[in-house]
């Protein structure tokens, strides 16, 4: 199974025919790239070649750029250099653009006749390229492949401009002639990266261990090897994301965590940033992981949650929502999380990891309550009734005054006791809570929180009167 | 612009050089656990129905854990680790590698895919050789050629000078040396390691992929002699992938989860050939009105095969086989909060293919036969009443087991010996201790006529208090007697109390009040009721 990549390299000198010398030497990629990803599909790439620059003005290509390149972004520094103009060609070289270029110049011409598979070959002043290709070849003057014959068409050169994939150039005017460090930095598309987290949850230790990957995403057309690379966590403020963008990023919701801890990475203009402890080869068409942290043992408890959005009967039990909440505030855990998917994991009754259920958290600066929604429990259940409701005024500026009583039933089917979190959203001014017949606590002026214990196997009705509104 | 193939390669002989990593490659799991979820419910019906369709990404849908343990070889050193024969929706951000003794540096997903067009653009700057094959001899000359220009129309530098490829009309073909670094024929897994020495280890790679969805359906026996009915359960799993898993322990876990809308397969990018050469139009073959097309295969002289079809994206194909294993019954574990199925034996779940288990089997469940129907208002003519079943998902009731959202459907006896389907009707997840309601159309021969008596409203400042008295009368045209629920749908309305009423209501599991009564075979019963409402 194993085999070493090198002497695949071997066989390839054998193959390479002597036309190899006819290729001339360019500038190839950078000598040194360093990237910086952030999570709005955008990154900062900086390119550092040695390049041997005559005094003057001369004009440097710079190949191996991203495909994605934002030109309007491009800088470039060195010692002694200054920029007179910088150009992004995307003029792309293809056989009608070859033609195109080909008109009032020789070509060679090569005809292979069908009947006895002679050549013949002659050379021909291309007139013109539209529609057809009308040719002159001594005094004659035809259309080629005129009659179907097949005709090969030779040119003698390629133009400048015409390139094969688009490419960067810059003209520069130096302060001497040398090889000296350029610095070529410019914004492109097509990288973006986000956190993904595997949290094993283990809810009779109540506990949880966290591993987290940044995941980069390299679109961008271009492969970065041996990047020096930081990822940027936090969105920066970006006025026109330009061009295409394949993947617009998602935001589920814009809330963050609510943590006060610094994270002890590098923070930087609000946003944090991630340098990736080695430098990596950042091919295009790939997703690259490395790891972001490894946390294990974090406290952490399981939440079951329902949310009644105003005041009715439900004709059915509708299934509560289980969440694993943890904080990222102490131990091996304490650092800021960036915005990305946890995927929660729990043992099944064969000890054998299972996946629970996955969800988007925003960044959390460290000493977050993160709350990781898994899906809805099969056993238990929140029904709301209405029981009454009543105006209770007379008055018709108290219109709108009403008291609800309403009744939650809160089932477990589970063999072992439960608490609920149930939420009455919907509240009016003026709320007053009465014949609760478990404690609330208003959450917020609008949402009103019960706590409700429920037996193994059993179910508990809350009962509460709400005055609101008005 | 490439570097001098010729200058790279030799310096590779001089000497061990930095880019030399050991490779080891996994091309299959020794063997595989398929762990099927759903974040809503599905409906076999409808997932067969979206099957067909050929635009249906079901590939792209559904959600299942894969948890595999292979065999790997793990290189000394600094190695790469590739995972071949994944499933083919697999997302590779959520792979969790287990029981490797090195440091994972890190781990690659690449989706660049092998095709003509990426073989060509990719190859960029690269020495291939062209083949030309004369028409009339069958000679073959071959020479060698770089490749200038890639995807849009092929430029090729010979001897110097340039050409286009497959312009002139002639048979010319590429032949490559080898296929560029990155491309393969799926996206690959591969994991890049820091070991401390080789060794051959089992490692269990799990992963979440899309393709798989699991539904649950029911069939119902009423036998209304004494008011039970035989229940059985279905989970058809149906595998929309291009991968089987041969004799893999398959579990069903029912329960909606959450799923982000992120975890989806990457797609994999896949470039089309777009060959343009230069205008083409001839003076017989009408030079201004023909539109400038790129080159077809057909237009070689030689070309007399069949046209080239250009490939859409792939869509999965038909389902193969429907197989059903009646024998023995999945068995029901706990998952956290959900409720997991095991299937009785391992078994091989194909590609493209469905399957049906058996998970549920109950005689003898208590269910009530009632017809139901909300009173609210004056009714011009007799309405049909709802035929509703209902079930308690308790032990005493015959049952007492969580009940997997579905389809049921069911049958009853025709009294000559047969049965006939009497309706189908779905629900959501039932754990155990909850009401499950069955509502199976409108019944011809039971039917109601609410009468508004009296209304009329008073006030007394700035509160209005209206009162509705109604007679709801219903008629049942069945040879036997009927229960029939009559729901008081003002009940929602502030300050709704009732007045008075002919019969006693109670609220029953839907938090409304109902009026129960029992009419007569071919006969009628009637409810006088009155309420008000304050506002």
């Amino acid at each position: 199974m194993i085999r070493a990549i090198g002497p695949f390299a071997l066989a390839l000198l054998l193959a390479a025919p002597a036309v190899a010398q006819q290729v001339e030497e360019g500038p190839g990629g950078p000598d040194r790239v360093s990237l910086t990803v952030y999570n709005q599909n955008i990154a900062l790439v900086e390119d550092v070649r040695n390049l041997n620059v005559p005094a003057g003005r001369s004009r440097q290509e710079f190949p191996g750029v991203s495909a994605s390149i934002r030109p309007e972004t491009v800088g470039l520094s060195g010692r002694g250099l200054s920029v007179v103009e910088q150009n992004f060609d995307y003029d792309l070289l293809t056989p009608g653009k070859l033609m195109e270029s080909a008109v009032g110049n020789e070509i060679g011409i090569v005809r292979t006749n069908p009947g006895s598979g002679a050549q013949s070959t002659e050379r021909a002043r291309v007139l013109a390229a539209n529609q057809g290709v009308v040719l002159q070849i001594g005094d004659r003057i035809e259309v080629l492949r005129d009659d179907g014959v097949p005709t090969r068409v030779i040119f003698d050169r390629v133009p400048q401009n015409l390139r094969p994939r688009p490419t960067l150039s810059v003209t520069l005017d130096a302060e001497g002639a040398g090889r000296r460090e350029t610095t070529l930095s410019y914004l492109t598309s097509g990288l973006t990266w986000k956190a993904d987290y595997v949290a094993r949850f283990d809810e009779k230790a109540g506990k949880l261990d966290l591993t987290g990957w940044v995941t980069l995403t390299n679109n961008s057309g271009a492969t970065f090897s041996n990047a020096q690379t930081r990822v940027v966590a936090g969105d920066v403020n970006l006025i026109n994301q330009g061009g295409y963008n394949p993947r617009p990023p998602v935001r589920v919701s814009n809330t963050r965590g609510n943590g006060t801890q610094s994270g002890g990475q590098g923070a930087l203009a609000d946003v944090y940033v991630y340098p990736l402890p080695e430098a990596v080869t950042v091919a295009n068409n790939q997703t690259k992981q490395v790891g972001l942290i490894d946390a294990a043992s974090v406290p952490a408890t399981k939440r079951y949650l329902r949310v009644v959005d105003g005041f009715y009967s439900a004709e059915e039990p509708v299934a509560a929502e289980v969440g694993v909440i943890f904080a990222n505030g102490s131990g091996n855990a304490a650092r800021a999380l960036p915005a990305g998917v946890i995927r929660v994991y729990v043992k099944d009754e064969a000890g054998e990891p299972r996946f629970i259920g996955e969800s988007q958290v925003d960044h959390s600066p460290a000493g977050s309550e993160i709350v990781v929604t898994t899906g809805d429990a099969f056993d238990v259940t929140v029904q709301p009734r209405l029981v009454s409701s009543e105006r209770v005024s007379k008055r018709l500026v108290d219109y709108f005054r009403t008291r609800y009583a309403m009744e939650y039933t809160v089932r477990n089917a589970r063999p072992e006791p439960v608490t609920v979190e149930v939420r009455q959203r919907g509240l009016g001014r003026d709320t007053e809570l009465t014949d609760q017949s478990i404690e609330g606590e208003m959450r917020d002026a609008r949402t009103v929180v019960w706590r409700v214990p429920v037996p193994a196997n059993g179910e508990t009705k809350l009962t509460a009167t709400i005055t609101t509104g008005g | 612009m490439r570097r001098l193939l010729a200058i790279t390669t030799a310096l590779s002989l001089l000497g061990p050089t930095a880019w030399a990593q050991t490779e080891s490659v996994s091309a299959r799991p020794d063997g595989a656990t398929v762990v099927i979820y759903r974040d809503q419910p599905v409906d076999t019906v409808a997932l067969m129905e979206q099957s067909r369709q050929p635009w249906s990404r079901l590939d792209r849908q559904g959600l299942a854990l894969i948890v595999e343990t292979r065999t790997v070889d793990l290189p000394e050193g600094e190695g790469i680790i590739r995972f071949r024969g994944l499933a083919t929706g697999v997302v590779p951000q959520s792979a969790v590698l287990e029981g490797l003794p090195a440091h994972v540096v890190e781990r690659n997903a690449d989706f660049d895919l092998l095709s003509p067009a990426s073989l060509m653009e990719k190859s960029i700057g690269e020495v291939v050789r062209v083949v030309r094959t004369n028409p009339a001899t069958g000679e073959q000359v071959e020479k060698a050629a770089v490749i200038r220009a890639g995807a849009q129309g092929t430029v090729l530098e010979i001897d110097g000078r340039f050409e286009a490829l497959d312009c002139s009309g002639q048979t010319e073909r590429v032949v490559f040396d080898r296929v560029p670094e990155g491309l393969g024929d799926q996206p690959t897994l591969s994991v890049r390691t820091r070991a401390e020495r080789a060794g051959r280890h089992t490692v269990t790679l799990a992963y979440l992929t899309t393709g798989l969805q699991w539904s649950a359906d029911y069939v119902a026996r009423l036998d209304p002699t004494d008011g039970t009915l035989d229940l059985t359960g279905w989970v058809t799993l149906a595998n929309f992938g291009g991968t089987g898993f041969p004799d893999a322990p398959v579990q069903v876990v029912a329960g909606t989860l959450r799923k982000d809308e992120g975890t989806t397969p990457v797609e994999p990018l896949v470039r089309y050939q777009q060959n343009q050469c230069w205008p083409q139009g001839t003076t017989t073959y009408g030079s201004g009105a023909l539109p400038i097309e790129p080159t077809r295969k057909e237009d070689r002289v030689e070309y007399n095969g069949p046209p080239v079809i250009v490939p859409g994206p792939p869509s999965p194909a038909p389902m193969a086989r429907m197989a059903a294993q009646a024998g023995r019954i999945a068995e029901q574990g706990e998952l956290g909060d959900y409720k997991i199925y095991t299937l009785p034996e391992p078994t091989t779940v194909a590609a493209r293919q469905t399957k049906q288990v058996r998970f549920l089997e109950r005689e003898s469940v208590a269910y009530e036969r009632v017809y139901r129907a909300g009173v609210l208002g004056a009714d011009e003519e007799s309405r049909s009443m709802g035929v509703v079943l209902k079930l308690r998902n308790e032990a005493r009731a015959g049952l007492g087991v969580a009940l997997p959202g579905g389809s049921v459907a069911v049958m009853q006896p025709d009294g000559a010996g047969g049965v006939l389907l009497a309706g189908q009707d779905r629900f959501e997840d039932k754990g155990v201790g909850l009401p499950v309601r069955l509502n199976f159309g409108l019944s011809r021969d039971v039917r109601v006529q609410t009468r508004l008596v009296k209304n009329d409203s008073s006030r007394r400042g700035a509160v209005t208090t209206q009162r509705s008295e109604i007679e709801t009368t219903v008629t049942n045209a069945r040879s036997e007697a009927v229960t029939v629920e009559l729901v008081a749908n003002a009940a929602m309305q502030r300050g709704f109390r009732i007045r008075s009423q002919s019969v006693r209501s109670r609220v029953d599991d839907t938090g409304y009040p109902v009026w129960t009564l029992t009419v007569p075979a071919n006969g009628t019963a009637t409810l006088k009721a009155a309420w008000t409402t304050t506002d």
